[in-house]
């Protein structure tokens, strides 16, 4: 094989070349802390890591979501328990009036049942953040005294929220049935009925309301309790959706990330190899006869 | 005789010159690209008879050769067009890559702040800094797509300059070789050995090649044939030329009229005009269609108030979605967050923002067998699959090309060191040369005036 200068200095060159491109390549990943930058660089790589952020992402808006959702339903049922004492009160009041009293204590019975009605209504109406809790998705109260009645004002939409991957879970309770407008006689109907025959001195009357007082507290423990579970069920998933998305975070950065210690210890070897290479092609490149002829 | 030993003695000290010259020559140009080391050849001069044998009349320039091996040379030729291709191509799509701008900047992530958006929407379909945000959002993911459709229109409109310049070199090129082909006829042909045209030439040549990768014979007449695709590019002492239309990416042979897919260079970029740019636009059109079709479909189906039913999110043109698609809601308050148009209206129902913000995983894409994240994921896998293939392949020719070159350049390399032993040996040659010449001057000088003075 004749070996001529020119061939001495491409290889030399070639092979140089490839070291500080390997070099380089280390550096990069140093400095940038990424295993790759691009999809050309690890085609499947690149893969996992978009769909792992995207899914990341998906559950992270999930526990904004259920985040909102345990608040309002939390809120719901603090005004329901309100609603509950409110009820019980107009119930004690109740079996004091059905019981004969002289007619000054029958009027200032009467008249607690009404504010206590007026409070039961507008416990009924509350909001958050601008949205009725027991008026389904309208945009008007809850309930109302429209044309001589009390008239349930809202709609049956159900406001849901998107609390993991996989659940959806309706966070509102519908006014209408809750209040009682979807059985005989709604609650604020019943409540005021009860306040007219205690103030007329109706001792019948009013022990029989009594029975109806009892089934209008009933439907609103009902729903509390599904309340309560549905609230339970949010904070779970909460929890669970927050581990799932550190685990992502940790195989997002196994994925990505390089390991510090492995890439200083690469770019020191290649460093290295990087010297060896040039004083290989330093001593391949400089002796010549021409050193030696006189 | 002595007469004879002298002209002996001058034949020796010229060519023992020649060989130094050559040497020189060697030496001088050693660094020179194209540059093929060129050796003396002697042989002895006619030998005059006589009677009782020959004796020789000293030594003659037979020729001066260059070491040139044409089976390395088309092997180079080869190599070098296939490597100049890939490595065209590699660092075109390598650009194109750039602009996609995955993981962080990408359109998968601009998908995502659009589901979260709707989502957020569907908390409180009220609140104004949500209906806000989805249209921020709406226009974000526009704007990235448009501005990936033009970057890569942009890398190809410049890869179409490149190549317009480039095909006036190669028209360039394939003028100065049949320029050469005729110069060298003229100085006798290769057997006169015009050594330094030779060289040019075969430059010219490889130049040529590499930037289309064109099939080059030496014929009978030792004139370079130049052909691509079986079509002449130089013949004999004409040249062909090639031109390229931008508007179509077509390169034609303009005698023949036909239509040219090169290799080399020009090949390499006349690859990715035609086939990874249209891809890759058309991906990213594909993904624009399904984006924009589907989300305004779902969008239809919702109302923004009573009586109002979605209208259409985005527009586009279809003969080029990707650069063309715009966001033509402008209201915050024409978003169709609610499902059902009652009376009242329900105006905190978000269930069609929900329906939107499903898309996220919802199969609605490539006939319900991929969602628009799928779509997208698969376009950065289809560009990077693309580049990483195109680079490993330059790797591999990239060693074929140097181990190809390699080869030629022993053949026809000067080696400084041999040079010097040459120059040493010619030297040497000359002196003795010189020697030659003393001697059979002596001996003449002693014909001359030693001879013939007895009686003066």
């Amino acid at each position: 094989m004749r070996v001529t200068t020119g061939f001495l200095v491409d290889q030399s060159l070639a092979r140089l070349q490839a070291r500080l491109e390997s070099f380089e390549g280390a550096q990069n990943r140093l400095s940038s802390g990424r295993q790759f930058e691009r999809a050309s660089e690890d085609v499947n790589g690149m893969n996992s890591s978009l769909a792992l952020r995207s899914e990341r992402r998906s559950i992270d808006q999930a526990v904004r979501n259920a985040q909102d959702g345990a608040t309002r339903v939390d809120l719901a049922d603090t005004k329901l328990q309100q609603s509950l004492t409110a009820l019980r009160r107009v119930r004690d009041l109740a079996i004091r009036a059905s019981s004969t009293l002289n007619p000054t204590e029958a009027a200032s019975i009467a008249e607690e049942m009404g504010t206590l009605n007026d409070q039961l209504v507008s416990l009924a109406n509350s909001t958050y953040l601008g949205q009725g809790l027991f008026n389904g998705t309208a945009g008007t109260d809850a309930v109302a005294f429209v044309a001589g009645s009390w008239t349930y004002t809202g709609d049956t939409g159900a406001l849901n929220r998107r609390i993991s991957e996989t659940e959806t879970v309706q966070i509102n309770v519908i006014g209408d049935d809750l209040f009682g407008f979807t059985s005989p006689e709604d609650v604020f109907t019943m409540v005021s009925r009860v306040e007219n025959l205690a103030r007329t001195g109706d001792t019948i009357g009013v022990a029989n309301g009594i029975g109806d007082i009892d089934a209008a507290m009933d439907r609103i423990q009902e729903n509390l309790a599904e309340l309560g579970a549905t609230g339970t069920r949010i904070e779970q998933t909460i929890e669970r959706d927050l581990a799932a998305s550190e685990t992502i975070r940790r195989q997002l950065s196994q994925l990505e990330d390089v390991d510090l210690a492995e890439s200083v210890l690469e770019i020191q070897t290649q460093e290295v190899a990087l010297q060896a290479t040039m004083g290989a092609v330093a001593r391949a490149l400089q002796p010549t006869l021409t050193d030696y002829l006189r | 005789m002595s007469l004879r030993s002298l002209n002996t003695g001058y034949t020796a000290l010229t060519s023992a010159r020649v060989g130094i010259e050559t040497s020189s020559n060697n030496i001088a140009n050693a660094n020179t690209e194209g540059y093929t080391r060129q050796r003396v050849h002697f042989r002895p001069a006619l030998p005059t008879s006589l009677t009782y044998g020959q004796i020789g009349n000293g030594v003659e320039l037979a020729e001066i050769t260059r070491t040139r091996d044409a089976f390395l040379d088309d092997r180079v030729r080869g190599a070098s067009a296939s490597l100049e291709a890939l490595q065209a191509r590699t660092e075109l799509l390598n650009r194109a890559e750039a602009t996609l701008g995955e993981p962080e900047f990408g359109i998968s992530a601009s998908l995502d702040s659009l589901w979260d958006s709707f989502e957020e929407l569907a908390i409180d379909p009220t609140s104004r800094g949500s209906q806000v945000e989805v249209l921020h959002q709406l226009e974000s993911l526009a704007a990235r797509i448009r501005q990936v459709a033009t970057e890569v229109n942009a890398v190809a409109d410049a890869t179409r300059t490149a190549v317009s310049a480039r095909i006036d070199d190669v028209n360039a090129l394939a003028a100065r070789v049949a320029d050469l082909n005729e110069a060298i006829t003229r100085a006798g042909g290769i057997d006169g050995n015009p050594n330094s045209l030779l060289d040019r030439r075969d430059l010219a040549v490889d130049e040529l090649v590499g930037l289309t990768g064109a099939k080059a014979r030496l014929d009978d007449d030792g004139n370079y044939h130049i052909s691509i695709s079986g079509l002449s590019l130089v013949l004999g002492i004409e040249a062909k030329t090639l031109s390229f239309d931008s508007a179509t990416d077509v390169i034609t042979h303009d005698t023949s009229g036909v239509n040219l897919t090169l290799s080399g260079e020009i090949g390499g970029q006349q690859q990715f005009l035609v086939e990874d740019v249209p891809a890759i636009i058309g991906g990213l059109g594909s993904l624009t269609v399904d984006v924009a079709d589907t989300l305004n479909a779902q969008h239809a189906l919702g109302f923004s108030g009573p009586g109002s039913p979605g209208g259409p999110l985005f527009t586009y043109n279809p003969l080029n979605p990707a650069e063309s698609v715009a966001v033509v809601i402008t209201d915050p308050g024409d978003l169709a967050s609610s499902d059902a148009d009652a009376v009242p209206y329900p105006i905190h129902n978000g269930e069609n923002a929900m329906r939107l913000a499903e898309l996220r995983t919802s199969l609605v894409a490539a006939g319900g067998t991929q969602s628009l994240a799928d779509l997208s994921r698969q376009l950065v896998a289809d560009v990077g699959s693309r580049v990483a293939a195109s680079r490993d392949s330059a790797r591999s020719q990239a060693d074929l090309a140097t181990a190809a070159r390699l080869s030629r350049e022993q053949i026809t390399g000067v080696s400084l060191d041999e040079e010097m032993v040459e120059l040493m040996r010619y030297q040497q040659a000359y002196a003795a040369a010189a020697r030659v010449i003393t001697t059979a001057d002596a001996a003449l000088d002693i014909l001359v005036n030693r001879t013939g003075l007895v009686g003066r």
